[in-house]
């Protein structure tokens, strides 16, 4: 029951204040004809006084003129007595109403009664009146007239009457009562309006809090995952450096095939912290595009290529064919894009088991937009689970997870990063019938001469030869990472495990270059950088390139870097190629001057 | 049915139609459509002769009187009856002047009589006498002034006025 009370509190309070409203409503027209009726009452009552009042008086006249009759003798006795006892009944009968008590009227009719009492024997019991006997009678009975007339006046005038009407408004007991419960009603209602307000604003306050709360913990978490993705880089960079270079050692079967294995988990565990990276970014709204040309049949190729060993493994056929129309030079977001056509074509070789994979991308003739598709042959998605596949952590099937594996990440991260680019990743499919994905982007194609050519394959890195380069980093492993990257390289390496040794070094050394880890316990990457910009303002020295190499590389957290003065910054885990081809470009820039 | 009742009533009015003249002082003049007269047009009344129409005493309340009150009197419809009045209302008017137009079927169906006795005495012109047309009525009729118009009293003069007036 108090549940009860408590889940309809809301819609109780306004039965109360609908009631509170009705109760008013049947008070207010009772009192209303309540009132009417008392105001007729009194009407009707004002009416019978007045009336006997001015009969009285034109009794008294009567009389008076009667005995003129009389004496004159158009009126014999009878008719006299009778006017006689008429006055005499219409003085009882105003003597015993309400104005014949009146302060002005009652000494009046006293006086016309005691009149009466007097006369009374010598009109009833001589046989006639004498003529000087209806003179004094006429003349009191003028006189009685006119005072009765004026004591009258006095007593009904108007205002007598107005006080009687307002005696009526505000007397009764039943009316006073009435009042105090309409104005307990009124009271009530609005109480009711202003605890609706007050109770509307509070809970508008707990709307804000929470809000604010949900988004504190969306921000926290976003943090979390940042702190996490790095916490776990850093050692991965680890594993992935060094199954890297073991590769690259003398092995036997045994020992490739484990090293073959380690780096294909390691891989893994990369995509999978990226995904989550990714998609927390993209959920805190932070997801940056770049916009820049690029070789739109190169990005699809690399797609292509990427899973052909092992659409090949499984024995499937993997196709590519792009449609004349599709330009080469387009302006966006390479990498995203290449990100979300991986994931499109790694599911589709994952999910099939025979039959092949295709790639097409064409033109809407309609809307000039670039179309890419990625349709397979495989199982298919049952309808209930095709609209929830976009969302994050959701697979068609639970079953999937089991046989295939993957975090269910990759096309709630492929379905946002699309829309981010202004386009639309859609799904067609059904049981047995395969699946066709379809990416619908609207790319700007650009002139050729705006693209610049990159080189895939590994540097040319004799202008490293000789250059002297200083290694940052806390942890040892890390160290020993970039050190054998740079081993094969003739360059100098130096190597500071801390913000302050680097600051010191860099006072001493004229280096070429300094890779910098930026998490470290003391000085960190963004201070020691600080302080050797600093160094060199004061020395006068030509400024290093600093590279910073580091797992934080969130869109604020590179703003902060480059304003302590790094010039690039490298993501962990960092393949040797890119780092030779970063280091080899600043090389030959320095040549330059 | 009908004819036979209405052979019967002008029966009747021709039995009554030997009004005999008052030996008293007349209280009451009835005049206007009436068969039935005593004096050229008009039907006089003295005590006597309205003490000897369908007497009736009734208790009832007033809107001019304390509590219950006894009035004794004729009936109106027992008057009508001996002056053989066709008509729908009366005109009743009082010594002083006053006159009201009451409806005869009211009055019949009421029962109202012409009180000449209240409490047991006679009424004088002074407690609005000689005659005061008096309905029964219960107590919140009276405080309503249901008949307050109606019972005129001092009554001298009754003129039945035709169907249409």
């Amino acid at each position: 029951m108090v549940h009860f009370i408590r889940e309809n509190a809301r819609t109780m309070r306004a039965l109360v204040a609908v009631c509170a409203a009705c109760a008013l409503s049947i008070l207010f027209v009772s009192q209303e004809i309540g009132t009417l009726r008392e105001k007729e009452r009194l009407v009707f009552r004002t009416n019978g006084l007045i009336w006997r009042m001015s009969e009285t008086i034109f009794e008294v006249q009567r009389l008076s003129s009667d005995l003129v009759g009389y004496s004159e003798g158009r009126r014999d006795k009878e008719e006299v007595e009778m006017r006689f006892d008429i006055l005499w009944g219409r003085l009882d009968l105003v003597a015993g109403s309400e104005i014949g008590k009146t302060e002005g009227l009652a000494p009046v009719i006293a006086e016309l009664q005691a009149f009466l009492r007097r006369e009374e024997e010598m009109i009833y019991e001589a046989d006639t009146i004498s003529d000087e006997e209806v003179l004094r009678l006429h003349s009191i009975l003028d006189d009685h007239s006119k005072t009765a007339r004026q004591a009258w006046a006095a007593t009904f005038a108007v205002e007598d009457l107005q006080r009687q009407f307002v005696d009526l408004q505000s007397g009764n007991a039943a009316g006073r009562a009435a009042d105090i419960a309409g104005y307990a009603l009124i009271a009530l209602l609005l109480a009711y309006v202003v605890s609706e307000v007050f109770l509307a604003n509070r809970a508008q306050k707990r709307i804000q809090k929470l809000h604010h709360m949900a988004h504190s913990a969306n921000e926290a978490k976003s943090l979390f995952l940042a702190n996490v993705s790095h916490e776990i880089r850093t050692p991965l960079n680890g594993i992935l450096g060094m199954a890297s270079e073991l590769s690259e050692s003398d092995l036997d079967t045994d020992q490739r095939e484990c090293i073959t294995v380690i780096e294909q988990s390691g891989e893994l565990l990369l995509g999978t912290i990226n995904d989550v990276l990714d998609l927390s970014k993209v959920e805190a709204g932070r997801l940056e595009l770049e916009r820049a040309p690029f070789d739109l049949h190169r990005v699809l190729k690399t797609a292509r290529d990427l899973h052909a060993s092992r659409a090949r493994e499984k024995g499937l056929k993997l196709r590519l064919e792009i449609s004349d129309f599709v330009p080469h030079r387009v302006v966006g977001d390479e990498r995203r894009l290449q990100q979300v056509l991986h994931n499109l074509v790694a599911n589709a070789v994952k999910f099939t088991d025979k039959g092949c994979v295709t790639i097409d991308a064409l033109i809407d003739a309609k809307s000039g937009e670039v179309l890419t598709r990625v349709s397979d042959t495989g199982p298919g998605i049952a309808p209930s689970a095709l609209d929830k596949i976009f969302d994050p952590f959701v697979q068609a099937d639970a079953s999937v997870t089991r046989k295939y594996g993957g975090t269910g990440l990759g096309l709630a991260i492929s379905s946002q990063i699309t829309e981010a680019m202004g386009g639309q990743l859609t799904v067609k499919s059904d049981v047995g019938d395969g699946a066709r994905f379809e990416v619908r982007l609207p790319l700007q194609r650009v002139e050729a001469k705006d693209l610049k050519r990159e080189k895939l394959d590994m540097p040319e890195t004799s202008a490293l030869c000789g250059r002297r380069i200083l290694i940052v980093d806390d942890n040892a492993t890390n160290r020993l990472i970039l050190e054998r990257f740079l081993a094969p390289v003739d360059c100098i390496i130096y190597a500071a495990s801390g913000g302050d040794e680097a600051v010191a070094l860099a006072k001493e050394t004229d280096f070429d270059a300094i890779l910098m880890d930026i998490q470290m316990p003391g000085v960190d990457g963004v201070e020691a950088t600080r302080r050797i910009r600093e160094a060199e303002r004061a020395s006068g020295n030509g400024p290093v390139p600093i590279f910073a190499v580091t797992a934080n590389v969130l869109t604020h957290q590179v703003t902060e870097y480059v304003a302590a003065g790094i010039d690039r910054v490298l993501p962990k885990p960092l393949p040797k190629q890119r780092l030779l081809r970063e280091l080899v470009a600043v090389a030959k820039v320095s040549d330059q001057i | 049915m009908c004819r036979l009742l209405a052979v019967l009533s002008v029966l009747i009015c021709s039995a009554a139609a030997a009004l005999d003249a008052p030996n008293e002082r007349v209280m009451l003049t009835v005049d206007g459509h009436i068969s039935t007269t005593n004096s050229g047009e008009q039907a006089l009344f003295d005590r006597a002769m309205l003490a000897n129409l369908d007497w009736r005493t009734i208790e009832t309340y007033t809107s001019f009187t304390e509590g219950l009150n006894r009035f004794s009197g004729p009936t109106i419809a027992s008057l009508l009856e001996a002056v053989g009045a066709q008509g729908a209302k009366l005109r009743a008017v009082a010594a002083d002047d006053y006159a009201v137009t009451i409806s005869i079927a009211d009055a019949k169906k009421h029962g109202a009589i012409l009180a000449m006795e209240h409490n047991g005495q006679q009424m004088g012109i002074r407690n609005k006498g000689p005659i005061w047309i008096v309905y029964p009525q219960s107590k919140a009729e009276a405080e309503a002034h249901t008949y307050y118009v109606q019972m005129i009293w001092q009554l001298v003069r009754i003129e039945v006025l035709a169907q249409a007036g």
